[in-house]
């Protein structure tokens, strides 16, 4: 696939514009992760509320009924649930890696293998999420590796 | 992990440990008493000790995710259990007469149990790696 930028004047509406054959998997694919970079979602801090943008987080965890947003340093309370989370974002590039846990792909670093045939993701931020064995088969097939 | 998923972890396991316990019975008695001669029950010897060490396994098994050192923990722990459970079993059902025995058998488990997890491990870096490269291409 041929990519191209072209440069326009600051009063135009920037836009994305992709020319295809048939809308294929790859191109939905290119449509959400486009979609994604503008997407903004609620956050809560100590009752105040915040515009979080979705490229931004690099994890959603569900604790004791709550589901949190982490970023590179913030943390913030959502109020969806994190299987609707899960339904809302798997397509961009979001994944399911534990029972209470969905981790933006973009935002991993490395996996490294851990004991009990689990593995560890390192994040940009340093920070490390268990990937579950049983998450692990869906992983691949996500990245196209089975 | 679900029941399931636990099973066939071990299932995998079990067999890993029965090629093992194979591996190093030949290579212990080839150097320790190589003139001992045995008879069609000694095959199955291997698939006892291997179903007998699989059952500490129990002691891995968790509903919610552990943490690396609790899993650390767990593992040393399921280490002990499993060189007592083999060795209660081994000196109970007669094969194992004496101490000397015990503790050339306690070492071939220990053996065992680092081959069995070195190879987990590569199996898991082999994985880790392709991983790691579906990621770079997907991050572009």
């Amino acid at each position: 696939m041929r990519v191209r930028v072209e440069n326009i004047k600051n009063r135009e509406e920037e836009q994305v514009l992709i020319r295809c054959c048939k809308v294929n998997d790859e191109v939905l694919e290119i449509v959400n992760f486009v979609k994604s970079k503008n997407e903004l979602l609620t956050g809560y801090d100590n009752s105040q509320i915040y515009q979080v943008s979705l490229r931004d987080i690099y994890y959603f965890e569900g604790v004791d009924n709550k589901v949190y947003a982490y970023l590179r340093s913030n943390v913030y309370e959502m109020k969806s649930k994190l299987y609707e989370l899960e339904e809302l974002y798997q397509k961009r590039q979001f994944f399911r890696c534990s029972k209470s846990v969905l981790v933006n792909l973009l935002k991993i670093e490395c996996v490294k293998p851990a004991l009990n045939g689990r593995f560890t993701a390192n994040l940009l931020n340093g920070e490390q999420i268990i990937i579950s064995r049983q998450y692990v088969p869906e992983l691949k097939k996500l990245l196209q590796l089975s | 992990m679900n029941v399931k998923e636990f099973l066939k972890k071990n299932l995998m396991i079990y067999f890993i440990i029965v090629t093992g316990i194979t591996a190093a019975t030949g290579i212990l008695g080839m150097n320790i008493d190589p003139e001992a001669r045995f008879g069609y029950e000694a095959f199955f010897s291997p698939l006892i000790f291997g179903a007998i060490a699989t059952i500490p396994s129990l002691i891995l098994y968790s509903k919610r995710e552990l943490s690396l050192k609790q899993m650390l923990l767990r593992r040393i722990l399921h280490f002990f259990v499993l060189e007592l459970t083999l060795i209660v079993f081994g000196l109970n059902s007669g094969l194992l007469e004496s101490v000397d025995a015990a503790v050339s058998f306690a070492a071939s488990v220990f053996i065992v149990y680092l081959l069995t997890n070195i190879i987990s491990y590569i199996i898991d870096s082999k994985t880790a790696n392709d991983i790691n490269k579906g990621l770079k291409r997907l991050q572009g």
